[in-house]
């Protein structure tokens, strides 16, 4: 009995579907007719176009984070050599004249933003050459300016 | 390229070459080496089962447009998925077969939703000449075979139609080998009661 339904099954399946032929299907239409490139091409697109991105912004922080160095002032020209003399405010003759001679000149032609024109404002050593004798028992801080009122009370 | 690494005659097989090769043809949208026939490959298995197909889609959801719809689905999903070449899918036939059961599934359960929500209309049924070609006999088995659960009736589509063994149900169909041969046993006695009656 269970063979017999089987069977019925096998043909009626058949019949079923030997009634769909080629001639009934709708035109046929392969899934690559419609523009295959540019969809695989549009997958990858905005990795890419992130990636992109992503780079031109690190470069730019990267641009904006390095800035050169100040440049030096003839007072606090760097000394090559590491010893203590490098404090000094007088350059070292052992500098090389291909670095001290730019800030020099620089200086020399128009005054730099940053540096102090000793004629208007005293610098420390020249503040404390011309400033009045401290009494004795008096301490003052050595970076104090004389142009500072002092504190009154 | 070819002859970049004389030194390094297996360079080709290596996993570092394969996906190289692989993202450059990804990116320039075509392949290295197209098939033979100069066709892709997804359009020569289109062509060749195409109405196999839409034959098995028939048997699961008894109308021609929506089996048509479900095939076409099936493929562009395929391309979608897995490009023109098919050369990341092991077993194309497999995939596709697999495919249209999912999809008719779905579309069955879609349809007894809508049922339960609608006023009662008119089933989908074969197209009345077609019915009409058929033999008494076989329309009542296919009368039937509508009766039966959504995965009674894929496993005997399955097993007496496309004559797959049970292996190969249940790796199409995604479950044991058991649960075929159970659902087999099941929807054959609950035909064998319907037949009876009529």
């Amino acid at each position: 009995m269970s063979a017999t339904v089987e069977d019925r099954l096998r043909e009626a399946l058949a019949a079923r579907a030997g009634q769909i032929t080629a001639g009934d299907l709708q035109p046929a239409a392969p899934p690559t007719r419609r523009a295959a490139p540019a969809r695989r091409r549009s997958r990858w697109a905005p990795a890419l176009a992130g990636l992109a991105v992503a780079a031109v912004a690190v470069i730019f922080v990267i641009v904006l984070a390095w800035r050169p160095p100040p440049p030096a002032l003839p007072g606090n020209a760097p000394s090559p050599s590491p010893s203590p003399s490098a404090v000094s405010a007088v350059p070292s003759p052992t500098a090389s004249p291909s670095r001290a001679r730019p800030a020099a000149t620089r200086d020399s032609s128009r005054p730099s933003r940053n540096a102090i024109d000793p004629a208007h404002v005293p610098t420390p050593s020249a503040a404390r050459r011309t400033e009045a004798p401290v009494p004795a028992g008096v301490t003052r801080p050595p970076t104090a300016l004389p142009t500072s009122p002092p504190p009154t009370g | 390229m070819t002859t970049a690494l004389p030194l390094f005659p297996g360079y080709r097989q290596s996993p570092l070459w394969r996906m190289l090769h692989r993202a450059t043809a990804a990116i320039s949208g075509s392949s290295a080496a197209p098939p033979p026939t100069g066709r892709p490959a997804i359009d020569e298995l289109y062509h060749a089962r195409r109405l196999s197909l839409v034959r098995l889609a028939v048997l699961m959801v008894d109308d021609k447009p929506t089996a048509e719809d479900i095939v076409q689905d099936v493929f562009a999903a395929l391309f979608r998925r897995h490009g023109a070449d098919l050369r990341s899918v092991s077993d194309p036939h497999a995939y596709l077969t697999t495919g249209v059961m999912n999809a008719a599934r779905s579309t069955l359960r879609r349809r007894r939703t809508a049922r339960a929500y609608r006023a009662p209309q008119a089933a989908i049924m074969p197209a009345a000449e077609d019915l009409a070609l058929l033999q008494e006999g076989d329309r009542d088995v296919l009368a039937a075979l509508g009766a039966l659960t959504v995965r009674q009736r894929q496993v005997l589509v399955l097993r007496y139609w496309s004559e797959l063994t049970e292996q190969e149900i249940a790796d199409t169909l995604r479950i044991s080998r058991g649960t075929v041969k159970s659902t087999a046993s099941r929807a054959l006695g609950t035909l064998r009661r319907l037949l009876d009656r009529r």
